[in-house]
Order: structure tokens, then C-alpha cells, then sequence
């Protein structure tokens, strides 16, 4: 689960979060819309330990991400899958390369890796490309092997930072698909979005859709942990 | 302050069926040319040609049978699984992708050229030797036994200021003489030599020494140029090596870092991330070294003889570098340890 608590950020010379909180339960499914540099990529950033919080707390999975070794960082990471706006892929390795390197950093045995990646090859689609060098892939396909590379290991979150942009209808279900059928496997979801129009028909009908604005004086809401959804 | 707008939550329920997915399209059709005439129209026809018309987007997907087929993973190349052989082949084979192929040769060509400087300061050692080997004067001994000769040079062997002495018979106006070559030390100067060459004089078993103190004199200022001239030649063959490998290093950046950005964002750790750099470097560096000193050493070999080989042969090289390729390879794999110390912060 993720817990953010009165938490304030600055990035530069802008406020970027004064007082947010927020509590995402396990296995939640959540659509966080905002417009542009409302702070939905520097709260996906936070949540990767990519920076810290000036103040507040960020829980991640039970982990505090303020006060987290740099040691420690990996270990987190490889809890989380992250299905980036702009893919970030090994340009010079293979579909097939790619999406079996967060089971290699786990530890998987091969078998295991094996298995996986014929299957999710065979779910996305994406058989006839495997052994095409991902620098001579589209955008589309670059965006549903990063995302097929997010889901892969099965980890117990999973972020998507505005993940349709550049895809075209059929990418995007596919890509929403794996992230319906990883929360239906009991990961948390997180999608960012500038607009829940074109994904609340793909999504699951538990995902809630959040919007995030800055700038306002209104206090937050504040989501009681033991209920156990939103207030 | 940031706020979560709790009033605009929404659910699948709140759009218009227009939007949602499986919504039934809604068409309108106007009845065909050829049915419209006096009688009413049958509406079971129509309804034919609305089905016929039915746009092939909204039309359900064909099921196309996939293959079953199973993709061979290669052998994990990160985490803790990765083994040593898989990453080597791994390495070696991405010396053969197109910009690494690129890459090792140029630095090979870039590398040939330090490494012609640096066979050239072999050379040098050559030329130095053979300076010193030619600093000697020739002692012409008159006719004795064996034994008093070979005492001699014996006595003079043990001689401070003598480093060699040499034995040799010499075809003298088809006579045979016995003549004694005796290299004396760098350290002596011109008055030193004359009062050896007056001790060697004065012993009975001397006949007469032949000695020029002038070339012996310059042959102490070639041998000090030839080391300078070594020296220098290294010094230029690290410093060309330190630049090419250094340019080349910041070259290849961009491509390093996009993927230790993605290794990173994974959760690869330090460890990861440096091992396979490390390997890739240091394969990359040894195979530009052994090109670059190959195609360094062949060019030389074929120079075209401008002198008489007799008088020059000993410059041109005879043997092959090793020292020059082993200190190209220490070069290259201490910048690509610096280049991965330098990315291994990458967050």
C-alpha cells in the first residue's frame, strides 16, 4: 500500500506538494488525473526514491522513502514496476531480452523465466518481434514491451505515468489489460493521466479515478487507513 | 496546496452508453434503389442489408490461431544468477552489434598510432644498445700462450671502469691476431680513457690499442639522445592512448547511460551495473589493443628501405611489442574503471 501523510515537496523554485495526503490500499486500482505540473510525475519520482520528501512521510509497501539507505533503493525498486510516459528500454537487446530482465535481477530461475516471458510474449502479441532489437521498434511497441516488462515479475505495485500517450487503441487496451489482470493478481495500481476519458472504459470497474490540482487553499482530504478505501 | 477532488469520483456508470465500449452503433440506412417501388418496403430486407453493411471495424475480430511456439531465453546477464561465462559470450558478441563494431575500429585505428610510437621507442632501446655495444677499444695482442691472454682479460674484466671485455680473432693481412674489444664505462671521461689506453700500451702482451676518444666522446651524447628520445616516444604513445580511449569513452556515454537509466529504474544495484560495463570495456580495450599494435607493427615492417639495411637494420623492429599492447590495455581498462565509477551514480 502506499501512505503519503501532510507530505510537502519543492522542486526548484516551486511548491510542488504543501500538504498531501493520500492512502492507497493494497490491491487498490487507482486513476490519479492532473493537468500539466500539477505534480503527478514528481509523486511517481517519490514514490521510486528517485527524490525525497522535504517533509511528511511516503510509506511505500511498509517502507519509509525519506529515510530509506541508497543501499536499499534496488531492493525497492524491484518491487515496483514502472510503465514510464517515454519508454526506457536496452536499446541494443531484444523484446525477448527486455522484458525477462526484472525476473533476472529477482533472481528467478530460468525456467521460471522461461515460462513467463513465452507467456506474456503470447498475451501481448508481441511473438513475431522477439528477437527484434527494440531500438528498430515503434512507439506503440516500445510502450507495450516497457509495459509487458512492468508486469512481468509480478510485483506488488505497479505505476503507470501517463502510459497511452503515443499508442494507438488496440496498444492501449493491451496495456491496460495487463495492468486490469496484474490488479486482479493483487498489485496496487497507479495510473497518472492528464484525462480518465480514454481509460475509464479500459479499466477495471474497481479503479477510482483521483484528480490532483495545485495551487488550490482548500484543505486535503484526509483517507482513514482502516477503512480501507477512500473516505 | 494540493487537493484530491473526492466530489468527482467517478465509476463506469457515469458516462453516456455512447461512450462506453460495447454500445450498440447506431445506424441508419436508407433502403436500396432497387427496393423502392410501389409496394411497401419489407423491413426484413432491410434489416438484411443493415447486417450486410455492418462497418468491418465494429464487425467482431476474426479469432486468428497463434502458434504455440517457445522463444529460448538467453541465460540471465544481470542480478545475482548472471554467471561469468554467460557474460563474457554476452560481451564478445556485442562487440559484433553494429555500434561497438564501429567503435572497436576506430579505436584500433586511433590506438595504431600511439602504438607506432611506441614500437618506435623500442627502437630506440635498440639503438641505444648498439651505441653502447659499439663504445669499445680494440686491444691487438701480441703472440702468447692462451693462458697469459686469457689472464689479461680476465684482469681486465674485473677492472672497475671496464663493463666487458671480448676475445675475438682478427684476419690481419691474412695473419690471424688475436685482438681484445674492451668496453669501458659510460662514466669516463677523456682523461680517464687516455690513461687506459697508456696502461693497456705499457703491458707486454700488448701489441696496440686502437682507440678514437673523440667517438668515444660522442658516442656518451648519442647514447643520453637515444634514451631521451625513448623516453619522449613513451611519454607521447601514454598520452595519445589516454586522449583516444578518453574521446572514445565520452562517446559511447549516451548509449551507457540510457541503459544504466533502465537497469536502474529495474532495481539493478551497483554491483550489477558494474560488472558488465567493466567486462565490455575491457574486452573492447584488449581487442582495439591487439589490432591497433598489429596494424602498428605491420605498417612499420613494410616501411621501404630508404638506407642500407646493414648500417640501419637494428632501428626498424624485429620483435613484436608486447610491453606497448600490455600498457594500451592497462590504459583502457583503468579509463573504463574510472567510466563506470563516474556512471555507477546514476539514481
Amino acid at each position: 500500500m502506499i501512505h503519503l501523510h501532510e507530505l510537502q515537496k519543492t522542486v526548484g523554485n516551486r511548491c510542488v506538494f504543501s500538504d498531501l495526503t493520500l492512502f492507497l490500499p493494497k490491491a487498490s486500482y487507482t486513476l490519479l488525473c492532473g493537468e500539466r505540473h500539477s505534480g503527478k510525475t514528481t509523486l511517481v519520482r517519490m514514490l521510486l526514491a528517485y527524490e525525497r520528501p522535504d517533509k511528511g512521510t511516503l510509506t511505500v509497501d511498509g517502507i519509509d522513502i525519506g529515510s530509506i539507505p541508497d543501499s536499499r533503493i534496488p531492493y525497492l525498486r524491484r518491487q515496483i514496476g514502472l510503465i514510464a510516459d517515454t519508454p526506457v528500454l536496452l536499446e541494443d537487446r531484444s523484446v525477448l531480452e527486455n522484458i525477462a530482465v526484472p525476473l533476472q535481477l529477482a533472481g528467478f530461475e530460468q525456467d521460471v523465466i522461461s515460462q513467463r516471458t513465452n507467456e506474456l510474449l503470447q498475451t501481448t502479441g508481441l511473438n513475431n518481434e522477439t528477437n527484434t532489437q527494440v531500438s528498430k521498434l515503434t512507439d506503440k511497441t516500445r510502450q507495450l514491451v516497457s509495459a509487458a516488462r512492468a508486469v512481468i515479475h509480478k510485483p506488488t505495485i505497479v505505476i503507470a505515468d501517463e502510459p497511452l500517450q503515443n499508442v494507438d487503441k488496440e496498444t492501449a487496451g493491451l496495456i491496460v489489460s495487463l495492468l486490469n489482470e496484474a490488479n486482479s493478481s493483487g498489485a496496487t495500481v497507479l495510473i497518472t493521466c492528464q484525462s480518465d476519458a480514454q481509460l475509464l472504459h479500459l479499466v477495471s470497474t474497481n479503479a477510482k479515478s483521483l484528480v490532483l490540482t495545485a495551487g488550490s487553499d482548500r484543505n486535503n482530504e484526509y483517507f482513514k487507513p482502516e477503512s480501507g478505501k477512500n473516505a | 496546496m494540493n487537493t484530491l477532488n473526492l466530489s468527482r469520483e467517478k465509476t463506469r456508470n457515469d458516462y453516456p452508453p455512447s461512450l462506453i465500449k460495447h454500445a450498440p452503433p447506431v445506424l441508419s440506412v436508407a433502403p436500396a434503389p432497387a427496393l423502392v417501388d410501389q409496394s411497401p418496403i419489407d423491413q426484413t430486407l432491410v434489416d438484411q442489408v443493415v447486417a450486410d453493411q455492418t462497418p468491418a471495424d465494429q464487425a467482431p475480430p476474426k479469432q486468428v490461431p497463434q502458434e504455440q511456439v517457445e522463444h529460448s531465453v538467453p541465460m540471465p546477464l544481470y542480478g545475482e544468477k548472471a554467471g561469468l561465462i554467460s557474460q563474457l559470450k554476452d560481451c564478445i558478441s556485442s562487440l559484433f552489434r553494429k555500434p561497438p563494431k564501429v567503435t572497436a575500429l576506430i579505436l584500433a585505428l586511433a590506438l595504431s598510432i600511439p602504438a607506432t610510437i611506441a614500437i618506435l621507442s623500442s627502437s630506440f632501446t635498440s639503438a641505444e644498445e648498439n651505441l653502447l655495444d659499439s663504445r669499445h677499444l680494440t686491444v691487438f695482442l701480441a703472440p702468447g700462450n692462451d693462458n697469459e691472454v686469457s689472464q689479461l682479460a680476465k684482469t681486465l674484466a674485473a677492472n672497475k671502469y671496464i663493463t666487458a671485455t671480448e676475445l675475438r680473432p682478427i684476419d690481419l693481412q691474412n695473419k690471424e691476431v688475436m685482438a681484445l674489444d674492451v668496453h669501458p664505462a659510460m662514466t669516463l671521461d677523456k682523461t680517464q680513457l687516455s690513461f687506459i689506453i697508456n696502461e693497456l700500451n705499457s703491458h707486454t702482451l700488448v701489441d696496440y690499442v686502437a682507440a678514437d676518444l673523440t667517438w668515444l666522446e660522442r658516442n656518451v651524447e648519442a647514447v643520453e639522445a637515444a634514451r631521451k628520445l625513448r623516453l619522449a616516444s613513451m611519454i607521447a604513445a601514454g598520452l595519445f592512448t589516454s586522449i583516444i580511449v578518453f574521446l572514445l569513452t565520452c562517446s559511447d556515454l549516451p548509449r551507457q547511460h540510457s541503459e544504466l537509466r533502465a537497469l536502474t529504474q529495474m532495481g539493478a544495484s551497483q554491483k550489477m551495473l558494474q560488472k558488465p560495463l567493466l567486462l565490455r570495456s575491457m574486452l573492447l580495450a584488449l581487442a582495439a589493443g591487439i589490432t591497433g599494435t598489429l596494424l602498428a607493427w605491420i605498417s612499420i615492417a613494410n616501411l621501404p628501405n630508404l638506407v642500407e639495411m646493414s648500417t640501419y637494420e637494428q632501428i626498424l623492429p624485429r620483435s613484436f611489442p608486447a610491453a606497448s599492447m600490455v600498457s594500451i590495455v592497462l590504459l583502457g581498462i583503468f579509463c573504463s574503471i574510472m567510466t563506470v565509477r563516474l556512471l555507477g551514480k546514476v539514481r
